[in-house]
């Protein structure tokens, strides 16, 4: 990206930052060394509701047009009705006082898992990955496989660790979860009664629940679920949940604004602004560099800077 | 592969210090080509719709990308180190703007102590208050010398802030204990928050000195140094880790850089990676060597100066791994100094409070809608019958509460949830942590059922926490080095930060908690949780992104990789900017010190540099 030797008109800075837009696309032609042409400035009609050109691939923009909540795109339908009444328990709701079920949670996990394996933030995947040893030193082992040996106490500062990759992680889980209820119910968790299947999840909290997993710790699946069930709850529903924004509205939350006064900000109320989404947020400066609008009085004096007086 | 003409100056990425040192040398008439590994975006349309927290907090959308280059991290050389798999501890940037796009922007200049930090602790206290291993020193750059440049990027940026100490007069309501400042503030404070009302008030009547945050973030619309009126801010709530729709909150791309463009004598080439910077048979650098990420194809550009103006480990990194026959363990480290004095912070919460039937608005505005006592940060206060040195700002009252992870993090009204409570007690595991099972905000919070939902229905708005932002000395045994076993996408060894608390942190912590303890008890709360010890440094969750060393500067090459400039002792076309340079970190955020190093660096190239290249400047 550079600037021409363009005549110092007064769309010097608009002008470039307008050649952004389509700049993006023309990177390649500048970084191969050639001489970068006067971009003009593609027509300025309203917002762009196109999103910019993603900057970090790892993390998925947010969709465009809502998930469809028929269609699963992951789960199996089993794994899709364990997961939804396992977040119902987590936060539970009925039609009149929403919960994880009615805010489309499952949706939302569905449509994650769809992206990457369910890795929607980025992450180091390259081995050789942990390995945990109890006691004083790791065990010596014959094997030929590259491993890194780490205390069981000190694991979990290092943070996220396994192989599995979140997908798995649901399918593992959701085996396990069934597995552990049929042993103390002997019957799948989807069977249960609201009792039982929170007696499941009390045992999964606290540790107790041992059968059946095996491949991941009861603790850390429900850590998950918990997690992706505020994710379904709080986040825009473009991605799938909060439907009707009955996650914003449980906690008094308005979503996306644009902005708050001193006032909005000093003044306790218990009717916040009815939320609004994303998809619902006005247009701002559309077309226009945001910049270009002055509000306010402006302090700071010309004389600071003399050089730059040929700027609007 | 490409070799582009040569340039004056070639710079490690487009941020805060890339930009001005850019803008300022090419209004000398300077060449100077950034290579900056991300994209470029602007307010509008890059952030003009982006109010999607889910993409931007819990995903870190725009930080660096860690699934091509990561770090890896151990607490001590005894453990193992393992790569950072997902975000946690910090949230290092990418593309033009750098950190300085998501940053909180608060902004801050570091007491003249800080500078002569081992000189004033022996002074006052004697050496034996220094810890066993501790490895804190002088700058060889005291805060008289810096204080123009702090009030240049004052102006230039336009930061909103109380003074408190004009000329050596010290004036009512600002903070107290800052060093002379030759200009005011160029703008008034934010808002404050209700919460920071509460705190300020409580704070006071416990005799501490509250002041509003000085933050780069224009509390009235202002004319920066690019010559454009800029708008103030809207309190939007959607703050740090976004961009600003409204170019109220300050970033190189805002006004340095569309400057610098503006001469036709600035270039920056998008994702574009330096991957090393190459040198000659006199130990002088020619130029970088960088990949075109979209293509794959390695280019050169030659340059009179090579500027290492990423982010702090990004800087490090390079430093090792540029080598030749005359600097065979990398540049600046013919003494073996790179990656030494690597420094972190102690950013916690000592105490949540919940408030029944309080609603107060967090969610709105920005994190600088706090108020600030720093009564117990640096040597402001006296450590002579205490069993540490050092200190903590203390802080309440940031909005932009974002709603996923605070709601996942909800304090529960009944038993201590707070996440440090199950920190302390050494969890054993049979398997790995999960992905998704820690993350950078998402605490350790286990209330569901009716139970949550009732909670997150009547306080999910009725909480306030009061932080810390404590320093945290360097040590012998923490440091910045290649490692030995994990490589980036392009086969390069990753780097690997060796760091843990040490005694000091930990009794400075608990010092700090009980002032906390007794702030929040006077602020009236109906529930309380507080975390009185420090549980040991973990990887995983968001700490602050003020990594600090590892190419410190100094007085000498024996204890420094550089001078005060940032120019490196050993290969003196080679500068490095940023937090690097700090010594040791201090209890606030680092970046006001940082774009004042870089103006300082500026003048010292454009006034003094140019004139007899390749020499160490004094």
């Amino acid at each position: 990206m550079t600037k021409n030797e363009a005549p110092k008109t007064q769309l010097s800075r608009r002008g470039f930052l307008k050649g952004v837009v389509i700049t993006a696309a023309s990177i390649p032609v500048v970084a191969a060394g050639c001489s970068p042409s006067e971009h003009v400035p593609p027509p300025q009609t309203g917002y762009q509701s196109a999103p910019p050109p993603p900057l970090n691939p790892d993390v998925p923009l947010a969709p465009t047009t809502p998930p469809n909540m028929t269609m699963l795109r992951t789960f199996t339908a089993h794994e899709a009705r364990t997961v939804d009444a396992l977040t119902a328990r987590i936060l539970p709701g009925t039609p009149d006082d929403p919960g994880a079920k009615e805010a489309g949670v499952v949706t939302y996990i569905d449509n994650m898992l769809a992206y990457q394996e369910g890795f929607v933030e980025s992450t180091y995947r390259e081995p050789p990955f942990a390995q945990i040893y109890d006691g004083e030193t790791p065990p010596e082992e014959e094997t030929s496989f590259q491993t890194v040996w780490v205390a069981a106490d000190q694991i979990e500062r290092y943070g996220y660790q396994s192989n599995l990759s979140p997908r798995e992680v649901y399918r593992l889980g959701v085996i396990a979860v069934d597995a552990y209820a049929r042993s103390k119910f002997e019957q799948s968790f989807v069977m249960l009664d609201e009792d039982q299947q929170d007696s499941i999840i009390e045992d999964m909290v606290s540790g107790d629940a041992q059968v059946g997993f095996d491949q991941i710790a009861a603790g850390s699946f429900f850590t998950v679920l918990r997690r992706h069930t505020a994710e379904g709850m709080f986040s825009d529903p473009a991605y799938g949940g909060n439907r009707d924004m009955v996650g914003w509205k449980l906690i008094g939350y308005p979503g996306a604004q644009r902005a708050y006064t001193e006032h909005d900000i000093l003044t306790e109320t218990d009717i916040p602004r009815a939320p609004q989404s994303l998809a619902q947020l006005h247009a701002f400066s559309p077309g226009e560099y945001s910049g270009s609008y002055t509000v306010l009085p402006v302090s700071g004096s010309e004389e600071e800077f003399p050089v730059h007086h040929d700027h609007p | 592969m490409t070799v582009f003409p040569k340039v004056d100056i070639v710079t490690v990425g487009a941020g805060w210090t890339a930009g001005i040192i850019a803008q300022q040398l090419t209004a000398k008439g300077h060449r100077v080509v950034s290579i900056e590994a991300g994209g470029d975006r602007f307010a509008n349309p890059d952030f003009a719709h982006n109010h999607d927290s889910l993409y931007h907090s819990l995903r870190t959308g725009l930080m660096f990308n860690l699934s091509k280059e990561t770090w890896t991290w151990r607490p001590n050389p005894r453990m193992p180190s393992l790569p950072i798999r997902q975000y946690g501890s910090f949230h290092p940037g990418v593309g033009i703007g750098g950190a300085g796009i998501h940053w909180a922007a608060q902004t801050w200049r570091f007491y003249p102590t800080d500078f002569r930090y081992r000189s004033h602790h022996i002074e006052r206290y004697g050496e034996a208050r220094i810890p066993e291993g501790c490895t804190v020193q002088d700058w060889g750059l005291a805060y008289e010398e810096l204080e123009p440049f702090y009030t240049q990027a004052d102006y230039e940026i336009g930061i909103s802030g109380q003074t408190g100490n004009l000329n050596g007069a010290i004036l009512q309501g600002g903070n107290p204990f800052e060093g002379n400042r030759s200009r005011p503030y160029p703008l008034p404070p934010l808002f404050r928050s209700m919460p920071a009302e509460m705190f300020g008030e409580a704070a006071q009547g416990l005799g501490y000195h509250p002041f509003p945050q000085p933050a780069s973030i224009l509390s009235r619309a202002y004319r920066d140094v690019s010559g454009r009126e800029r708008a103030a801010c809207v309190y939007c709530g959607f703050c740090t880790r976004y961009g600003c729709e409204v170019d109220a909150k300050a970033s190189a791309n805002v006004s340095h850089i569309p400057l610098a463009l503006d001469t036709g004598l600035y270039e920056i080439r998008t994702y574009s990676k330096v991957i090393n910077v190459n040198l000659n048979s006199d130990g002088l650098a020619t130029g970088v060597t960088y990949v075109d990420l979209r293509t794959g194809q390695t280019h050169e550009q030659p340059a009179e100066v090579v500027i290492l103006s990423g982010f702090t480990l990004t800087n490090v990194r390079l430093l090792l791994l540029s080598r030749n026959e005359v600097h065979p363990e990398g540049i600046g480290n013919d003494q073996g100094m790179v990656g030494k004095n690597y420094s972190y912070q102690l950013n916690k919460t000592p105490a949540n409070g919940i408030f029944e039937g309080r609603r107060f608005n967090s969610y709105m505005g920005n994190s600088c809608l706090q108020n600030v006592i720093e009564d117990f940060n640096a040597d402001n206060f006296d450590h002579s019958e205490l069993d540490f040195i050092g200190g903590a700002s203390i802080t309440c009252g940031g909005g932009e509460r974002e709603p996923i992870a605070s709601a996942h993090n909800l304090q529960a009204s009944g038993g201590n949830t707070s996440p440090a409570a199950s920190d302390e007690e050494k969890p054993v595991r049979e398997h790995l942590p999960l992905p998704s099972e820690f993350g950078s905000l998402i605490g350790a919070s286990k209330q569901w059922g009716r139970e949550w939902k009732e909670n997150l229905r009547k306080n999910w708005d009725s909480t306030i926490s009061i932080g810390i932002q404590g320093e945290s000395l360097p040590y012998e045994d923490q440091f910045l080095d290649l490692d030995p076993t994990y490589k980036d996408a392009m086969g390069l060894p990753l780097l690997r930060v060796t760091f843990e608390f040490h005694e000091n942190d930990a009794r400075l912590y608990r010092f700090v908690a009980a002032k906390v303890k007794d702030i929040m008890r006077a602020m009236g709360p109906t529930h309380m949780d507080t975390t009185d010890e420090l549980a040991p440094y973990n990887i995983y969750s968001y700490q602050s992104t003020h990594n600090t060393g590892g190419a410190i500067m100094g007085t000498s090459p024996s204890h420094s990789v550089t001078n005060k400039y940032g120019q490196v002792w050993d290969t003196p076309n080679v500068f490095v900017t940023g937090a690097a340079l700090f010594p040791q970190n201090a209890g606030l955020n680092p970046t006001g010190t940082v774009m004042a190093l870089a103006y300082f660096a500026s003048a010292g190239l454009k006034n003094t540099y140019f004139q007899n290249p390749n020499e160490v400047m004094s």
